[in-house]
């Protein structure tokens, strides 16, 4: 056997993945072969030197530039404005299309458009300082406009406006961007609904109810951002 | 509750002071993986980059792992997928020996670990991301074939490639 035979089995045996019979054959060999022995070595002194490396960070500091990009309010600061552009040219009106990648991107949802808008707020009511909390005697299955007097001020009014907008300008929007924002909307309403789950399981979490308040004021800035872009005021 | 939970409860309701904090604590070992995995060149723009989709997507942390861990594993997945952008890069950099010369001159600072910093440089990319992941990082073969979409058998031989590259240039 030619001494790439062993060599290419000297990682596989380093990490303990030969098999028994394997693993003996290639110790045999390397007691005897003064190359393959060296090799290993060599190779353990890699490995070894590789989980060693100690970390380092950037020369210079990054957090200014991160820190412009991002806002108090929990959103990235995201440009759409150049979606604006189609609008109204010529006699005929556009349909407003956002792109994919963007919409991906920003996380925009549509409240109105998707079934999942139903949360399981039964249970849920308003707390002090905004953020929701175990109310007695709610109904089983509740949506947000359903329950908007019940969530906090702040959350629930502003999501029933923005709905209400969406619904009187949605013919304006193409269909494949009604798809995107019905998707995006799912999902930030399966987050809003583990949330909740997991409130039932520890309702005294603070980290929890962060979590779901971020959630909603997400959602809200969503709505608000789609507004924004195609143009609709409050 | 642990000192990032709360830091990452304060971040969740928007205090970027607090998001501040974590990053400080965390951007020694991203940064060094996005320059291991990316290159100097792209290494801050990365870090930059993992940082701003982390505050993206810090409702998608559970507090079931570390929040250094779910990290790393966000800087992982960006880093490959920007794979393209890095292969790009690379290909524009001197190669032969004018890049076995920088190597040279860096090696003068005495260390195995700092030559072997200069040598990950000189690998491949895709053996060198294998070898930052297995070695470097501690991930299985399994999982890294999972995030790179290859099989065991190609990460493992990455792997060997790598190692034996390495011990070239540093023997």
């Amino acid at each position: 056997m030619t001494v790439e035979h062993w060599t290419d089995r000297l990682s596989d045996y380093l990490d303990g993945s030969l098999g028994l019979a394997e693993r003996r054959a290639l110790e045999a060999h390397v007691a005897e072969c003064d190359e393959c022995r060296k090799v290993l070595d060599e190779l353990r002194s890699v490995i070894a030197a590789a989980g060693d490396l100690p970390d380092r960070g950037p020369e210079r500091d990054l957090w200014p530039r991160i820190a412009a990009t991002i806002d108090d309010t929990g959103a990235a600061v995201i440009d759409l404005s150049r979606h604006l552009g189609d609008r109204g040219r010529g006699s005929e009106r556009r349909r407003i299309r956002f792109t994919v990648p963007q919409l991906v991107a920003a996380g925009l949802a549509l409240a109105i458009f998707s079934g999942a808008t139903s949360l399981a707020l039964a249970r849920w009511g308003p707390h002090d300082n905004g953020i929701l909390s175990r109310a007695p005697d709610a109904p089983a299955v509740l949506t947000v406009s359903d329950r908007a007097g019940e969530l906090a001020p702040a959350y629930a009014d502003e999501l029933r406006r923005l709905e209400g907008l969406l619904a009187e300008h949605r013919t304006e929007l193409a269909p494949g961007t009604v798809r995107i924002l019905e998707k995006n909307l799912a999902i930030i309403d399966r987050s809003i609904e583990e949330s909740l789950a997991a409130l039932e399981e520890d309702s005294a979490s603070e980290f929890l109810r962060a979590h779901l308040d971020r959630a909603f004021r997400r959602k809200v800035e969503y709505l608000r951002e789609a507004s924004a872009i195609a143009g609709w005021s409050l | 509750m642990q000192p990032e939970t709360q830091d990452v409860t304060l971040a969740l309701r928007g205090d970027t002071a607090a998001f501040e904090r974590l990053y400080r604590a965390t951007v020694p070992r991203i940064h060094s993986l996005t320059r291991r995995m990316g290159g100097d060149d792209l290494a801050e723009d990365l870090t930059q980059e993992v940082y701003i989709r982390a505050w993206q997507k810090l409702e998608t942390f559970r507090g079931d792992a570390a929040f250094g861990t779910w990290l790393h594993r966000l800087a992982v997945n960006l880093i490959l997928s920007r794979r393209e952008t890095i292969r790009r890069r690379e290909a524009r950099q001197v190669s032969g020996s004018g890049r076995l010369e920088s190597i040279a001159g860096r090696s003068s600072t005495p260390g195995l670990k700092m030559d072997l910093e200069a040598a990950l440089t000189r690998l491949p990319d895709g053996a060198r991301q294998v070898f930052v992941l297995y070695d470097v990082e501690g991930y299985s073969h399994e999982e890294i074939g999972r995030m790179m979409g290859i099989t065991d058998g190609t990460s493992k031989s990455q792997l060997h490639r790598a190692r034996m590259l390495l011990r070239e240039y540093l023997s």
